[in-house]
């Protein structure tokens, strides 16, 4: 880990960032505030995500971990009276420029808190592209109320018209990164459905990486499964972490151990220590994510 | 006296008095369906469905009403399915937590207990009035202003029942919320959309009173929705209340007929319901 940089320290509450090389980031948060109307639940977050890499978020329950990775594919917009202020870039560009999140980011400014660089409205947060380019996979599986092969098909249909054998080929290939088809191949026109737990979730990761996302988000896929379908779940991450970049929310701290190469805790909204997992895990720098990783709290 | 006998004792008084209830409520749909059938059976023939109403003392049958009911039923449906599903759709997903929102929403709770002559009213003065005639059109828009708010109802209640998780899934896809909406929350929904328009068309199928105000009836057989038209409530209602024996027999044959309708798009939907389920 000697191409790690060691970014920003301990500021006036513990906080402790270990980033990866700038130019290697694919998604980042900076400085991200985030607000369920009145409430605030994110205080100042700051995420990088290294492209091919797998990014685990821990914390205990309502750390907010959850609201930055639904944040990241700006997936709160759909709840009127949510909003993030800050920024989210996507390969250097603000996800985060319609006019309102500017407007809004421009007020805290002014109001004390400063930024790099003043914000500036642009195409940057068309949401449609946006969710192209960052998939997302849920807590229960969400299988769409069709067959397995629409349900793969159905992403790829909103971008692309494709032939039949194009699309047989790419619902094939995303089926197979999944880990999930040589189980469904000869029931591809069945209800998804049809299928175990376990199955619905490797669906719902094929159906995700059929539009050839940059990043998959996946907010705790294995805590409805049991720990054969979860094990299955990993191993898939870890093959498809060579095409892909993945952040993943976790309650699972051997999960996170085992499968990621950086780690972020987070406490009452606030990113308490990012690092290189294992340094996380075995040499903690913060005493929260000391305390937490060793079980005394959370 | 022993607390586990007394237990027993209360437990069998309680299950006695539920299964009696049960049993008058039974025997009142018993006694209807068997009224229905021993009257109405014995003048079930090929002819009902041929000829169309007689005068008194000669031979005919229910051709012209049960054609009009099925034209009207079915125009009824078909808007009262198109506003209904939008609507409640609209509640569901978008405008519902807003104060029109509410008002549309206690409005249709309203309209889906007014009182069905104050509709058949409501169509004449909009309809029937103003072209100086009664006609089929009329008899449909009211059967639809009595499905529309059950439709409506039905709609919003399942749609707000599909999960979330459900939504997001969709729109983290990168597809818009209506797309999601059309292509992936009616399908879940479905089987109580198809509910929903079932529940409609029971209420309408036997509507007479809205009927007498805006289709009038008519004796003969009539396929044109501007003129007056024949129902089978209307003609069940005019045949029951002469003094005529063939029409009263008449009039058990249509009510049959309604029932049998009605019990047999039931089940159609249940089984259709549950292969969709599946």
């Amino acid at each position: 880990m000697n191409d790690v940089a060691t970014a920003g320290l301990a500021q006036k509450d513990e906080q402790y960032m270990v980033a990866p090389p700038r130019d290697r980031l694919v998604i980042e948060a900076r400085k991200l505030d985030f607000f369920y109307g009145k409430h605030q639940s994110l205080f100042g977050v700051d995420l990088p995500v290294e492209r091919n890499k797998i990014t685990a978020l821990i914390g205990p329950s309502g750390c907010g971990k959850s609201t930055l990775l639904r944040a990241l594919n700006r997936i709160y917009d759909l709840y009127p009276g949510q909003y993030a202020v800050g920024r989210i870039l996507l390969d250097g560009v603000d996800m985060l420029a319609d006019r309102r999140s500017v407007q809004l980011l421009r007020e805290r400014n002014t109001a004390g808190a400063t930024v790099d660089e003043e914000p500036q409205v642009s195409r940057g947060g068309d949401l449609s592209t946006l969710r192209a380019r960052v998939g997302m996979v849920f807590q229960k599986p969400t299988p769409f109320p069709m067959s397995i092969y629409d349900n793969v098909a159905f992403g790829v249909r909103l971008y692309h018209r494709k032939s039949k054998a194009e699309m047989d080929a790419i619902v094939e290939r995303s089926l197979k990164r999944a880990a999930l088809w040589d189980e469904v191949k000869n029931k591809l026109h069945t209800s998804g459905l049809g299928l175990s737990g376990g199955q619905q979730q490797r669906l719902c990761v094929a159906r995700g990486i059929a539009v050839e996302p940059e990043v998959l988000l996946l907010d705790e896929p294995a805590s409805a499964l049991d720990p054969i379908s979860t094990a299955k779940l990993e191993e898939t991450l870890m093959e498809l972490k060579r095409d892909f970049t993945i952040v993943i929310v976790t309650h699972n701290l051997q999960q996170a151990a085992r499968i990621s190469d950086y780690t972020g805790f987070m406490f009452l909204g606030k990113m308490i220590e990012f690092g290189p997992t294992e340094d996380l895990f075995s040499n903690p720098r913060a005493q929260r994510t000391r305390d937490y990783v060793t079980g005394r709290f959370g | 006296m022993d607390r586990a006998l007394f237990r027993r004792i209360v437990n069998g008084l309680f299950v006695g008095a539920c299964s009696i209830a049960t049993l008058i409520a039974l025997t009142a749909l018993v006694l209807i369906l068997w009224s229905l059938l021993s009257k109405g059976i014995g003048g079930l023939e090929l002819e009902v469905f041929t000829k169309s109403q007689p005068a008194p003392g000669s031979e005919g049958g229910l051709a012209n009403a049960i054609v009009g009911s099925i034209m009207m039923c079915a125009l009824g449906m078909l808007i009262a399915l198109v506003v209904g599903i939008l609507a409640g759709t609209w509640l569901a997903e978008y405008g519902g937590q807003t104060t029109y929102g509410h008002i549309v929403r206690f409005l249709n709770d309203v309209l889906l207990s007014a009182p069905s002559i104050l509709v058949g009213l409501f169509v004449y003065e909009l309809l029937v009035a103003p072209f100086h005639g009664f006609s089929g059109y009329a008899g449909a828009v009211a059967l639809a202003i009595l499905a529309t708010p059950i439709v409506t109802r039905t709609t919003e209640d399942i749609l707000t029942l599909q999960p979330n998780a459900l939504r997001e899934a969709g729109m983290a896809l990168g597809a818009s919320r209506a797309f999601v909406i059309r292509s992936i929350i009616w399908k879940a929904a479905r089987t109580g959309l198809v509910t929903g328009g079932l529940l409609g068309f029971a209420r309408i199928s036997g509507e007479t009173a809205p009927l007498l105000f805006t289709s009038l009836g008519n004796q003969f057989m009539n396929t044109h929705m501007s003129q007056p038209m024949a129902s089978l409530p209307t003609t069940i209602f005019q045949f029951a209340l002469s003094a005529y024996e063939d029409w009263q027999r008449l009039a058990w044959v249509g009510a049959l007929l309604i029932a049998i309708a009605v019990l047999s798009i039931n089940i159609v939907g249940r089984i259709l319901a549950r292969e969709q389920h599946r």
